[in-house]
């Protein structure tokens, strides 16, 4: 995996969707997408569909988290320790986080239809040797790649004869850092 | 042009001069400083101004950024909800006051305009979107549809982007207005290319002067200010753009002027003021320097017409005042010569007395006064008799020392009103106001007796006898020229009758005339056959016989019968007739002579001579011709002249007396006793005889003081070893006194009266018998 510059990118999520047999089942997932620090963390999560997610409150102060992503809109509005209830995620798709109250926030779910997905490493390589052979879909995402550019396909037959390479147009990391506030621990 | 106009021209030439420069300096400092007060007002007014919007840009920026971090405008905006961004557009841009709404999606392509309209969403922000900062916010001044708008910039954050909003900020007259509270300027926002530019401008100018500004078009930027007229204003105009906006400052000139035109107005007030004082000052001045010369010109013409009696006034002592002085020593000068010319003019050198012709004025002066008084006048004329002899006989200088002094003494007792004049060579003239007949014959009396004083000249004592003439105002004339005449006859009436003095006789012009047409008619009297000669016989007392005749001239006159020796002798003398007379009668006499020596009678003649025939040079040769022509012995003819004849030319008299006495002929002195001869100068005469004058003889008998004088003057001619003749006997009495005082010869009624000369012949026949008879 490259960026526009050659470079190799990590942290792409690798994933193969099988076209000539469905996804095997799976069991849904409970997942945590903490707020720590005035971040969420991680700040990019990797989840199946039908799983749920917590998102509990680590910050001494509320937030109001948010996504008006098309898969799953969500809004829990101004809470501190654990929501009541978790969300699950029904669809595929992304869902970007925000919180209304910390603008500076941002955080990434993609929900996965398929169980076969990997993270690219630092020297940008990423690996599956679970998935059977037959023909796959294979989906780069990468979460500063543009939102109006969708995820990068491609077919492969498994196993492969050879690396696949894919190149990714990646925005700059956003600045996650919270401002410097006075915040006490 | 005058000098004190030259010069207080030339003064506030100057002053003007010198106001002028001052004036356009100041002017030009003024001038100066105004526009740098203007740049710096237009430049500060730039620097707020950009200020101004620029924290406008950022406010709007915040707002635009607050609107677009609100949450349900994002969930809006992210989930494409137009219906809500519509309303939440109207509401949020109310709230912030924007005009216009623009969301732009992630691509840039207009997804909402509050406007509507399909048009709006090919509405092209790439130029915008490209001018994002890292933000993704930006802000502009651009014109849309025309109309210069501000517009701002904002990503919508959902969290991530999701789009943008665009809000637009109208560039209005309300901006216009709050940029003038701030800057003191008035403020134009024009768009910028255009076309129709003026319903979309708006500005805080009041609407003519605007529309004047749209009109005029825009100022090009390159040329910094411009100053320029709008609806009669004037404005300093600096345009600012920004982007697609041009900016216009108007600096109201006149505003900035005003303190330049109140300063001007004080310094116009103060230039007047200086100039009228200068003027005032300079008009003081050249009167101080031109007044005395005005002063001076004015004494200066007055010299010119004459007039020496003001002084000069000398205030100073500067140049003018020397001037001053020198003027009035010239003043004084001519003032002092004049008065000697006119002195001299008027008066007399010798004596100092008034001369004739101020004599005149006089007269004239004192019969005005007396005219208009009603007073009497009397004129005096008085004459020096026989002033001629001294002068001739003694010099000049004795005769002006006479002068003199008779001048003196009638200055001394009529010397009031100029009474006094010399009025000819020896004639004095007294004008003596308010005198009648009797006070004016007083006066002569009192002047006879006065003059009459012995006279010292030339360590000589001199006697003088005065004639004097007088006429009276009113009675003897009105005008001067009659009065003076008259005076004259006067005069001449006392010297022909020997009296001191003679008043005028009305009537006594028309023997003047007389005198006049007697003269004429001497002229020819001669040619005429008119004039003979008379004889007197002349009886010498020792010897009882006639020795000589003495011949006397008679006139008979066709007309007016025989006319007196006394009037006509006189005139001959006075008209130059007198020698040809006299040679007529010494030809006559000599020829008569020698007929009487062929009748046998040894009878000489005695010719009188006036003074005028010694002067005649001829005269000793007629009769030595005559002598010699007629053999006559020459002691026969005896030649008679008066002391004062020959007194009139003593030298010359003397010689021709010399002369005629060297050819044998006997020289008498005729009228002995009347003049004023001394007897040492009686000694020098060359004569053989005296002739006392006939006044002394005819009153022999009966006055003893004049026998005495006779038988003296009998004596002192024996004295002197001279015959003595008595003239005048007329009685018996008289010649037999004469015979015992031992006189020679007698003449006279007595022994015969004159006879023409035939009866003379005859008388002498009948006394040559009987020569006794004469006693008879």
């Amino acid at each position: 995996m490259v960026d526009g510059a050659g470079k190799p990118v990590a942290e792409a999520v690798v994933s193969l969707h099988p076209l000539d047999a469905p996804a095997p089942d799976r069991d849904t997932q409970l997942h945590n997408i903490e707020q720590q620090g005035l971040r969420f963390v991680p700040h990019v999560s990797v989840i199946g569909v039908g799983d749920q997610v917590n998102f509990p409150n680590q910050d001494p102060v509320r937030h109001h988290i948010y996504s008006f992503s098309k898969p799953r809109p969500l809004e829990i509005k101004l809470y501190s320790g654990l929501p009541a209830s978790p969300l699950d995620f029904p669809s595929p798709g992304v869902v970007v986080l925000g919180c209304n109250i910390h603008d500076w926030m941002l955080g990434f779910i993609l929900v996965l239809d398929t169980p076969w997905w990997s993270l690219t490493d630092g020297g940008g390589i990423a690996a599956q040797s679970a998935a059977p052979p037959g023909r796959y879909r294979v989906q780069v995402w990468h979460s500063r790649q543009p939102a109006t550019a969708p995820p990068q396909t491609r077919e492969v037959v498994l196993p492969l004869a050879a690396d696949e390479v894919f190149t990714l147009q990646l925005a700059p990391p956003p600045d996650l850092d919270p401002p410097a506030l006075g915040m006490g621990g | 042009m005058s000098f004190r106009g030259r010069l207080a021209i030339a003064l506030v030439t100057l002053v003007l001069v010198a106001q002028a420069v001052s004036w356009l300096a100041v002017n030009q400092t003024l001038d100066e400083n105004a526009w740098r007060e203007a740049n710096e007002r237009l430049s500060a007014g730039r620097l707020v101004v950009e200020k101004q919007l620029q924290q406008r840009s950022q406010q709007l920026e915040q707002s635009a950024r607050l609107l677009a971090a609100d949450f349900g405008f994002r969930g809006a905006v992210a989930t494409g909800d137009r219906a809500t961004i519509g309303s939440m557009a109207v509401n949020h841009g109310a709230r912030i006051g924007s005009d216009r709404f623009w969301i732009l999606d992630l691509e840039g392509q207009v997804s909402f305009s509050m406007a509507g309209g399909d048009d709006e969403l090919g509405r092209d922000f790439a130029k915008l979107l490209q001018d994002a900062d890292a933000n993704g916010a930006t802000s502009r001044f651009t014109t849309i549809d025309g109309a210069p708008l501000q517009v701002v910039l904002v990503p919508v954050m959902a969290p991530q982007l999701s789009g943008w909003a665009v809000l637009g900020f109208t560039l209005d007259e309300a901006l216009a207005r709050q940029l003038r509270e701030l800057t003191g300027l008035d403020v134009s926002i024009v768009p910028v290319g255009g076309s129709d530019v003026g319903s979309s401008a708006s500005s805080s100018l009041p609407l003519t002067c605007f529309a004047a500004l749209l009109d005029q078009g825009m100022p090009d930027p390159s040329r910094g200010i411009i100053r320029h007229s709008l609806d009669e204003h004037q404005f300093l105009t600096l345009r600012n753009d920004l982007a697609e906006v041009a900016l216009l400052l108007h600096l109201d000139r006149d505003g900035v002027l005003e303190n330049v035109y109140q300063l001007r107005a004080e310094l116009a007030v103060i230039a007047a003021l200086t100039l009228a004082g200068s003027l005032f000052i300079a008009l003081l001045m050249t009167r101080t320097v031109t007044r005395p010369l005005q002063q001076l010109v004015a004494a200066a013409k007055r010299i010119g017409r004459g007039d020496y009696s003001q002084p000069v006034p000398v205030e100073r002592d500067d140049e003018v005042g020397s001037l001053a002085l020198t003027l009035e020593q010239m003043r004084s000068g001519i003032a002092e010569r004049e008065r000697t010319i006119a002195h001299q003019a008027f008066h007399d050198a010798l004596t100092g007395l008034p001369n004739r012709s101020k004599a005149q004025q006089e007269l004239r002066r004192h019969l005005q006064h007396a005219s208009e008084a009603g007073h009497s006048l009397a004129l005096l004329l008085v004459d020096l008799d026989r002033f001629k002899e001294i002068n001739d006989s003694l010099g000049h200088e004795v005769g002006d020392q006479v002068l003199i002094q008779t001048a003196k003494r009638l200055g001394e007792r009529f010397d009031e009103e100029n009474q006094v004049a010399r009025f000819g060579g020896d004639e004095f003239l007294l004008m003596l106001p308010r005198t009648r007949i009797r006070q004016a014959q007083q006066a002569a009396d009192e002047l006879v007796s006065m003059l009459a004083e012995p006279l010292a000249a030339a360590d000589m004592q001199m006697l003088l006898d005065v004639s004097i003439g007088i006429a009276i105002y009113p009675e003897h004339g009105k005008d001067p020229a009659a009065l003076l005449a008259r005076a004259d006859i006067a005069l001449y009436d006392a010297k022909s009758q020997h009296r001191r003095w003679s008043c005028y006789e009305p009537g006594r012009d028309a023997g003047q005339r007389d005198k006049l047409t007697l003269a004429n008619d001497l002229r020819g009297a001669l040619g005429r056959n008119e004039l003979l000669l008379h004889f007197q016989p002349k009886l010498d007392l020792h010897r009882g016989a006639v020795s000589h005749a003495e011949a006397l001239l008679r006139w008979e006159h066709p007309t007016r019968g025989f006319i007196s020796p006394d009037l006509f002798i006189p005139l001959a003398e006075q008209t130059g007739r007198i020698r040809e007379l006299t040679r007529w009668v010494l030809v006559t006499a000599v020829r008569q002579i020698a007929q009487w020596q062929e009748g046998g009678h040894h009878v000489g003649a005695a010719v009188n001579l006036s003074a005028l025939d010694l002067m005649d040079d001829g005269l000793p040769e007629l009769v030595q011709q005559l002598l010699s022509q007629h053999q006559i012995d020459p002691p026969l003819l005896v030649l008679e002249v008066t002391e004062s004849a020959v007194m009139r030319d003593a030298d010359y008299g003397m010689a021709m007396l010399h002369r005629l006495r060297s050819l044998g002929v006997k020289l008498a002195i005729d009228d002995y006793g009347t003049g004023y001869s001394s007897l040492s100068y009686l000694k020098q005469l060359p004569v053989h005889e005296i002739k006392i004058d006939k006044s002394f003889v005819m009153n022999l008998t009966s006055d003893s003081d004049d026998a005495v004088i006779v038988r003296s003057t009998v004596e002192l001619g024996h004295n002197m070893g001279l015959k003595v003749v008595a003239e005048g006997v007329e009685n018996d009495a008289a010649l037999e006194l004469l015979r015992r005082f031992g006189c020679d010869y007698a003449q006279g009624y007595w022994i015969s009266r004159p006879l023409p000369a035939a009866a003379m012949t005859q008388w002498l026949q009948e006394q040559q018998p009987k020569p006794e008879a004469v006693h008879a």
